[in-house]
C-alpha cells in the first residue's frame, strides 16, 4: 500500500478544490451571461415588437391619409365629368362617372376612419375599444329583422299578417315574420295543430329569382316535416309562387351562442360550465336528429347557423335541403362546406342515388362538425383531420373524431352518438371519462334523459331541451387538470391568437359608416357628387335576377283526390290483345331532356347561359361591353339552335314518323280485329280506338312542340334587351307549358315501367280525364283515392308520397336541362360577375368551378 | 419513375376524368388559393381568390393537352405559372376598369401560354406542395385504417402524446398501442409512396420524401424520425391552410 505524505494529500485536495472552484466560477459566469443575454434578448424582442407595432400603425395612418387625399382628389376630378355628361345628356356616362365618384368617396371615408380612429387607437393599445364597433355591431345589424313586406303587402299570405322579415339564407327565398290571424289559429287548432304566436313564412317565387327545381327540392319533404310539427302548412299557386309556414323560434343561433361561451371562458377554451352547456346543445341536436332519421328524413344542412338556442332548448331550422332517406333521386352536393362530409361530394359526383347511401351518417358528420365548432369556436377547416387545440375532454374528442371519421368507422346512428354524449354529460368529471368508457366502446350507458315534451305540442322534432343539470355539477371556473392542454403548443396558441386578432379586424361596412360621418363633417361639398353617384347604382349582390328575367311557370302541388276508374277497364283488354303495342320514339338522352323541358321556363335561361358561358360574358361586365357581349351571345345561341335543328331533323322527327306508321298500322289492326270478333264486349273496340287516337294526338302534340322549337330558340337574339348596364332576356315565350304534361312525360320516361305507364296514362288520361301525377284530376269522389293507391301500387309508386313524385320531376328537369349549370353572382370587390358552373357533358370540360360549385353546394351535381 | 403521361395522372386529366380533376382540386386547391392569397395580399379578398383559383384550373383544363413534362419543369411549377398569369390578368382588368376604358383584358388562352417566363416558385411553395401530398396520404390512410388504429396514430404522432397516455385513454396496453402505430405507419409509408408517385413528374420530386426525412425504405431506427417528419410537415401545412383559409361562405 502506498503511503501518501500528508502534505501531498493536502496539496491534492487543494488542487481539486481550486479546479472545482474554477468550474463553479465559470458555470456561474456562463449562467450569469446566459441570464443577461436572455434578458437582453427579451428586451430587444419586446422593443422590436413595440417598434414594429408603432411602425405598422404609423405606416397605416400615413398610407390611409394618403389614400384619403388621393380618393378625394379623384372624386373631385370625376365631378366635372359627371356635370359635363349631364349637360350633354349622356345619362349613361353620367351614371358611370357618378358611380365611380361614389366609390372614391366610400374609399375616402374608409381611409379617413382608419387614419383618424382605427390606427391611432391601435397605436396606443386601445384597439379593443373599436373591436365592438367594427365587428360585433355590424354583425348584429346585419342579422336584425328587417321591415320588408312581400309584394302583396302585409296580407300577402292568407291567414297571416306579415310584421317583418328575416335575413335570407342561401336558398334565395324570402323569410317573413308573421302573426296568424284568429281565424287561421282556429283553423289550425281544428286540424290539431298548435298555432304559435308568431310564425316564419318562407316564400319562393319565380319572379324573385327562385327556380322550379329549387322549389321542388324545398317542397319534397314538407309533408313529412308537417307530420313532425316542423311545418304548419304549405301552399303554392299557378303564378309560380310557393311558401310554407313554420313556427318562429326566438333565440340566437348556435354560432352566436358558441362565440358567447368562448368569450366568457377565455382563450384556452370552454370552462367547465360552458363545456357542459356545449355538450348539452350537442345532445339536444342528436336527439332531434334521431327523430328526423326515425321519420325517414335527412336534414342535410346541419350547421351552427341552423340551430337555434331558445332558452333551454335547441331547435333545428331550415328545411331547405331535407331529403327522404329512401329517395330515388340522385344525390346532390347541397350543404355547407366544412359541415358537409367531403365523401358526400365524391359520391354525388359519381351520380349515386340517395337511397344507395346512408344519409344518417352524413348528418352525423355534420353533428360532429358542430361539436367541433362548439369546442374550438372555429369551423373544422381540415375535415376529419382538423386539430382540436382547445380545452376538451378526451371522450369528447373521441366523439367528434368518430362522428367525422370515414363512413365505415362512423357512428351507425344518432342514438349511438347521443348515448356517448349523454354518458359524458352524466359524468361528474368529464375530463376523467376515457373514450374506452363510452357506451359505444362497451362502457355503461347513461341513464335516459327525462322527456320534456310537456308543452302540449305534438312530437315537435325541432324542440328539445338542453339538459343542463343532467349529472352532478362541476365547480365553476375549475382549472383543467395537468396534461389536459399538453398538446397546446406555443405555436398553436400563437396561431389561435393571430386568428383571434384577424377576427377583430375592422369590417368595411361599419368603418365606412363612421368614416362617412367624418367625411360629411369635413367635406360637405362632396355629398352632391355622392348623390349623383348613388343615383343609379344598379349592381346588386346577385346579378342573376337582373340578367335573366324568368317567366312564370306553374308549380305542381301534391296531387288532389282522383276520380274512380270504371270497372272493366281496358287493362284486361290490353293484356288479351294479340298485337304488338308500339313503343314511343327513341330520343337521344341529352336531346330528350332538352325537348322535354324546352318549353318550360328553365330551358331558355339554360340556352342563354350556355351561350353566355361560351361568350365569356362574365369577363366583360363593364357596361360598355354589354352590347358586344350580347351580339356574341346571340351568335352562339343561334349556333346552338342550328345544332338542335339537326338533332330534331335527323333523330326525333324520323323516329316520330316511324312511330306514326306503327300506330296507324296498329289502329287498322284493331279495326280488323273488332270486325272479326263480334263477341267482343260492346265498347271495347272503341276504347282501343280511343287509345290509338290518344296516342296519335300525343304524337301530334310532340310534332307541334318539336316544330316550334326552332322558332322559339330562334327568337333568342330578339329576346335580348340591352340597356346601358345590363342585358335582360325576356323568356316569357317559354312560359306556356303546363307542368302536368311534363310530369306525364317524366312518368313515362323515368318513373315507372313503360308498359304500365302507357296503360295507366292512356286509360286514366283518356277515359277518365286525369293523369297519374296531374293536379287536374277533376273529381271529388272519395273512392278515387283508392284508385290512386291501386294505380300507384301497380306503378311502383306505393312507397313514396306526392312530394317525392314532384322531387323526381325536379331531378328529371335537372338531368335533362341543367347539364350545364351556372349561377351568377356579382362580386362587389372585383366588380365582375362570378360564374359558378358545373359542366358534365362531352362538349364542355370539367373545371374547377364545377368542383368548387359542388363543394359549396350551390347547384346540383350530376 | 416519373409519371407516364399517357396513362398517369396527367393522362387522366387530359382524358377529362372527373375524379382526377377532383383529386387535383382537393389536394392542391388549398395551396393554389394560399399562393394567390400571398401574391394578392391586401388587394384581393377571399372571394376573389376563390374565383381566381377556379379560373386557374379552368385555364389548366384548356392547356393540359400541351403540357410537356420532358422539359423538366414540375407540374406544380407550371400550375403556379398559370395562376400567376390569372392573377395578372385580374389586375390588368381592374386597371382597365378603373381607367374607364373598358379595355378587354388579355385573353386567358394567351396569358397562360407565356407562363414559362414567370418568376420561379419559392421554397415555401414547394414545401406546401409536398405538405399537400403528405396530407393526401394521411387522408388515404384514414379512410382505409381501422378507426382505433388511426386514432392511436393521430394521438401519438400528430398530437404528440406519449404511448402511456394513449394506452390509458384508449383502454389499450402499451404494446397494443405500439403495434397499432406500427401498422398505420407502414400503411402511411405505402400511401405516401403512391401519392408521391401519382403527383410527381420529375425525378427531383420523386426523391423529395427521402430528403425530408420520410424515408421510403424504413428501418427500426428511422421510425421515430419518420413520425417526427410526418408531424412536422403536416403541422406546417395545416398552419398554412389555417392562415389562408377563407372560412365557409
Amino acid at each position: 500500500m502506498i503511503q501518501l505524505p500528508l502534505e501531498a494529500l493536502g496539496a491534492l485536495i487543494g488542487v481539486l478544490a481550486a479546479i472545482a472552484g474554477a468550474v463553479l466560477a465559470v458555470w456561474l459566469v456562463f449562467r450569469l451571461l446566459s441570464l443577461v443575454f436572455t434578458g437582453l434578448g427579451a428586451l430587444f424582442t419586446g422593443f422590436g415588437r413595440l417598434v414594429g407595432h408603432v411602425f405598422t400603425c404609423l405606416k397605416g395612418i400615413v398610407v390611409s391619409a394618403l389614400r384619403y387625399a388621393g380618393s378625394i382628389l379623384t372624386a373631385v376630378v370625376f365631378l366635372p365629368m359627371v356635370l359635363f355628361s349631364i349637360v350633354l345628356g349622356r345619362w349613361s356616362a353620367a351614371t358611370h362617372y357618378g358611380r365611380a365618384a361614389g366609390e372614391e368617396l366610400r374609399d375616402a371615408a374608409l381611409s379617413l376612419y382608419r387614419a383618424a380612429v382605427g390606427y391611432p387607437l391601435r397605436l396606443v393599445g386601445l384597439g379593443g375599444l373599436v373591436a365592438g364597433f367594427e365587428s360585433r355591431i355590424p354583425d348584429v345589424i346585419a342579422r336584425a329583422p328587417g321591415t320588408d313586406r312581400p309584394s302583396g303587402g302585409s296580407k300577402a299570405f292568407e291567414g297571416y299578417n306579415v310584421v317583418g322579415s328575416l335575413p335570407p339564407g342561401g336558398s334565395g327565398a324570402k323569410l317573413y315574420l308573421a302573426t296568424p290571424t284568429d281565424q287561421k289559429a282556429a283553423q289550425l287548432a281544428q286540424a290539431g295543430v298548435r298555432c304559435p304566436d308568431k310564425v316564419v313564412i318562407k316564400a319562393f317565387s319565380i319572379e324573385s329569382g327562385s327556380t322550379v327545381p329549387q322549389m321542388m327540392r324545398e317542397g319534397r319533404a314538407l309533408e313529412a316535416a308537417r307530420d313532425l310539427g316542423l311545418v304548419l302548412e304549405h301552399s303554392s299557386d299557378d303564378a309560380g309562387s310557393f311558401h310554407y309556414v313554420m313556427p318562429f323560434v326566438p333565440g340566437d343561433d348556435l354560432g352566436q351562442v358558441t362565440r358567447g361561451l368562448h368569450a366568457a371562458s377565455g382563450t384556452d377554451g370552454l370552462n367547465d360550465t360552458a363545456l357542459r352547456a356545449a355538450v348539452g346543445y350537442g345532445s339536444g341536436l342528436l336527439e332531434i336528429l334521431s327523430r328526423f332519421h326515425r321519420a325517414g328524413l335527412w336534414h342535410k344542412d346541419i350547421k351552427p347557423n341552423n340551430i337555434i338556442v331558445s332558452g333551454q332548448r335547441v331547435e333545428l331550422v331550415d328545411l331547405g335541403l331535407v331529403t327522404p332517406l329512401a329517395s330515388a333521386m340522385t344525390l346532390t352536393t347541397h350543404g355547407t362546406e366544412y359541415y358537409r362530409d367531403p365523401e358526400l361530394v365524391r359520391l354525388a359526383m359519381q351520380g349515386v342515388k340517395v337511397q344507395d347511401v346512408d344519409g344518417v351518417k352524413f348528418d352525423l358528420y355534420s353533428a360532429g362538425a358542430v361539436l367541433y365548432n362548439l369546442v374550438e369556436n372555429e369551423f373544422p377547416a381540415h375535415g376529419s383531420l382538423s386539430k382540436i387545440t382547445r380545452r376538451c375532454p378526451d371522450a369528447l374528442r373521441w366523439i367528434i373524431r368518430r362522428s367525422m371519421a370515414d363512413l365505415k368507422s362512423r357512428y351507425a346512428s344518432a342514438e349511438e352518438m347521443h348515448g356517448d354524449l349523454r354518458a359524458l354529460l352524466a359524468a361528474d368529471k368529464p375530463f376523467d371519462v376515457k373514450p374506452a368508457q363510452l357506451p359505444s366502446m362497451g362502457g355503461a350507458a347513461a341513464p335516459p334523459i327525462e322527456s320534456f315534451e310537456d308543452d302540449g305540442r305534438p312530437e315537435l322534432a325541432g324542440l328539445h331541451p338542453v339538459p343542463p343539470t343532467a349529472g352532478a355539477p362541476i365547480p365553476p371556473n375549475a382549472e383543467p387538470a395537468p396534461g389536459e392542454l399538453e398538446f397546446e403548443t406555443r405555436s398553436s396558441r400563437k396561431r389561435r391568437d393571430r386568428a383571434h386578432k384577424r377576427r377583430q379586424k375592422a369590417p368595411m361596412g361599419f368603418m365606412a359608416f363612421i368614416g362617412v360621418t367624418l367625411a360629411v363633417l369635413m367635406i360637405p361639398g362632396c355629398l352632391g357628387m355622392m348623390f349623383l353617384g348613388a343615383a343609379r347604382v344598379t349592381h346588386g349582390d346577385h346579378l342573376q335576377a337582373s340578367v335573366i328575367s324568368m317567366p312564370s311557370v306553374r308549380f305542381n302541388s301534391p296531387m288532389p283526390p282522383a276520380p274512380q276508374m270504371p270497372s272493366g277497364g281496358s287493362h284486361s283488354m290490353l293484356n288479351d290483345f294479340p298485337g304488338t303495342f308500339p313503343t314511343p320514339p327513341y330520343v337521344p338522352e341529352q336531346l330528350y331532356g332538352q325537348v322535354t323541358s324546352a318549353p318550360e321556363a328553365p330551358a331558355m335561361p339554360s340556352a342563354v347561359r350556355r351561350a353566355m358561358l361560351g361568350a365569356k360574358l362574365e369577363r366583360v361586365a363593364n357596361p360598355d361591353n354589354w352590347a358586344g357581349a350580347a351580339d356574341e351571345l346571340a351568335r352562339r345561341a343561334e349556333d346552338w339552335v342550328d345544332d338542335l335543328d339537326d338533332h330534331i331533323d335527323h333523330h326525333v322527327l324520323d323516329e316520330l314518323e316511324a312511330w306514326t306508321d306503327d300506330l296507324e298500322r296498329w289502329a287498322d289492326e284493331v279495326d280488323r280485329w273488332a270486325d272479326e270478333f263480334d263477341d267482343l264486349e260492346p265498347g271495347e273496340a272503341e276504347r282501343f280506338a280511343r287509345q290509338v287516337t290518344s296516342m296519335l294526338a300525343d304524337k301530334a302534340q310532340w310534332e307541334n312542340e318539336l316544330a316550334s322549337l326552332d322558332a322559339r330558340f330562334g327568337d333568342v337574339a330578339d329576346a335580348c334587351e340591352l340597356t346601358d348596364d345590363e342585358c335582360t332576356v325576356d323568356a316569357s315565350p317559354w312560359a306556356d307549358r303546363p307542368t302536368p304534361r311534363v310530369l306525364a312525360i317524366a312518368q313515362r320516361r323515368h318513373a315507372i315501367p313503360r308498359r304500365i305507364a302507357e296503360q295507366m296514362n292512356m286509360a286514366m288520361v283518356d277515359e277518365l280525364g286525369w293523369d297519374l301525377v296531374s293536379e287536374d284530376i277533376g273529381s271529388d269522389d272519395p273512392r278515387d283515392e283508392d284508385l290512386v293507391v291501386r294505380a300507384r301500387t301497380e306503378a311502383g309508386f306505393s312507397d313514396i308520397d306526392d312530394s317525392e313524385v314532384n322531387g323526381r320531376l325536379g331531378q328529371i328537369l335537372v338531368d335533362g336541362d341543367f347539364d350545364v349549370i351556372v349561377r351568377w353572382t356579382w362580386n362587389e370587390e372585383s366588380q365582375r360577375v362570378r360564374s359558378h358552373l358545373l359542366l358534365s357533358n362531352g362538349e364542355w370540360n370539367w373545371t374547377s368551378s364545377a368542383l368548387s360549385e359542388a363543394q359549396q353546394g350551390l347547384t346540383l351535381a350530376r | 419513375m416519373p409519371q407516364d403521361l399517357s396513362t398517369g395522372f396527367i393522362g387522366r386529366l387530359r382524358a377529362r376524368d372527373p375524379q382526377a380533376w377532383f383529386e387535383l382540386w382537393e389536394i392542391f386547391g388549398p395551396v393554389l388559393r394560399g399562393q394567390l392569397h400571398r401574391w394578392g395580399k391586401g388587394q384581393i379578398g377571399a372571394e376573389t381568390v376563390q374565383d381566381l383559383s377556379q379560373e386557374t384550373l379552368a385555364a389548366l383544363s384548356q392547356a393540359i393537352d400541351t403540357h410537356d413534362a420532358a422539359r423538366g419543369v414540375r407540374f406544380s411549377t407550371w400550375l403556379l405559372a398559370i395562376a400567376r398569369y390569372t392573377l395578372s390578368d385580374e389586375f390588368d382588368r381592374r386597371m382597365a376598369l378603373k381607367r374607364g376604358a373598358g379595355r378587354r383584358p388579355l385573353a386567358l388562352e394567351e396569358a397562360y401560354s407565356k407562363g414559362d417566363e414567370n418568376p420561379r416558385p419559392d421554397e415555401q411553395y414547394h414545401a406546401l406542395i409536398f405538405g399537400a401530398k403528405v396530407e393526401a396520404a394521411i387522408r388515404m390512410v384514414e379512410r382505409e385504417a381501422e378507426f382505433m388504429d388511426f386514432n392511436v396514430f393521430r394521438m401519438r404522432t400528430l398530437e404528440g402524446r406519449t404511448g402511456v397516455e394513449v394506452a390509458e385513454s384508449m383502454g389499450l396496453s402499451e404494446a397494443s398501442v405500439s403495434r397499432r402505430l406500427a401498422k398505420v405507419r407502414k400503411s402511411l409509408r405505402g400511401k405516401l409512396g403512391e401519392v408521391v408517385e401519382r403527383f410527381s413528374f420529375t425525378q427531383d420530386e420523386i426523391e423529395e420524401p427521402g430528403r425530408k426525412g420520410l424515408d421510403p425504405n424504413p428501418n427500426k431506427a428511422s421510425d421515430a424520425l419518420f413520425d417526427e417528419a410526418v408531424a412536422e410537415v403536416y403541422h406546417r401545412y395545416l398552419e398554412f391552410r389555417e392562415d389562408a383559409s377563407a372560412g365557409p361562405s
